[in-house]
């Protein structure tokens, strides 16, 4: 099958259509065109990031215990309107 | 890129183990290993426990257990980034320039104590650092420092 996806600056994969996979894994090729790559991502620089992200993760996970499980994202927007309300509350007779 | 203050969503994503939280992740270690010096803004602070606390409780975590569990990963923060204070007086004279008061608080913190080279990085695209600061994603605050890594 050939399907035409969208590669973004953070790595992501973005499929036109919703693709159900039937086994796993699933071999893909991917031809990405030479004028839409500015510059390689050095192999150290990749490798020190992966590292970090389980160091980082690690840490807290230590601290949160069971309760460390993936959140949903949530807009900063909510993170603000939560704040707010609990001002509300807290200062209004 | 030398100081960079995180903004409270993105200090969230990492606490609380939000989806897309692992870019943030990468620029949190890059501070640990002493690449720049990662800030929170002290009035930031109260903000963060408090939403800390409301997100555990509303995952079903008992009240002393959320609390307890709350004040370690405001330590590990503490340990993790440097604490910028508030300049009072100072501050009034130019909060009146911004749309929003908690921004202008944590960009005034910044380029008072740290200069206009210092970086903001938060998930809101319409953070207000009143035109003062650079205000990036943490993803474009990431690829910025790879940008700088390969010239190098």
């Amino acid at each position: 099958m050939h399907i035409n996806a969208l590669l973004n600056s953070n790595g992501q994969i973005t499929f036109p259509i919703p693709l159900r996979i039937k086994t796993e894994p699933v071999k893909v090729e991917i031809i990405i065109p030479d004028n839409a790559i500015e510059t390689m991502i050095p192999r150290t620089t990749r490798e020190n990031n992966k590292h970090s992200i389980s160091i980082i993760r690690q840490q807290i996970n230590d601290i949160l215990g069971e309760y460390a499980y993936e959140r949903p994202m949530s807009c900063p927007a909510d993170d603000k309107m939560a704040w707010h309300q609990h001002l509300e509350q807290k200062y209004t007779i | 890129m030398k100081d960079i203050v995180f903004d409270v969503n993105v200090i969230l994503d990492v606490l609380l183990n939000r989806q897309g939280a692992k870019i943030a992740e990468q620029l949190f270690k890059q501070v640990q290993t002493g690449r720049f010096h990662g800030w929170v803004t002290a009035c930031s602070l109260p903000i963060i426990e408090y939403l800390v606390l409301r997100e555990l409780k509303a995952s079903g975590v008992e009240p002393q257990k959320a609390a307890s569990l709350t004040i370690q990963l405001m330590n590990w923060l503490s340990h993790s980034l440097k604490s910028l204070s508030v300049p009072g007086q100072e501050s009034l004279k130019l909060l009146g320039q911004s749309k929003d008061f908690e921004d202008a608080q944590i960009a005034l913190s910044a380029l008072l104590e740290l200069g206009d080279k210092a970086v903001i990085v938060s998930n809101d695209k319409r953070f207000d650092a009143m035109g003062k600061l650079t205000v990036l994603t943490p993803a474009a605050c990431l690829e910025k420092l790879e940008q700088v890594d390969n010239k190098q």
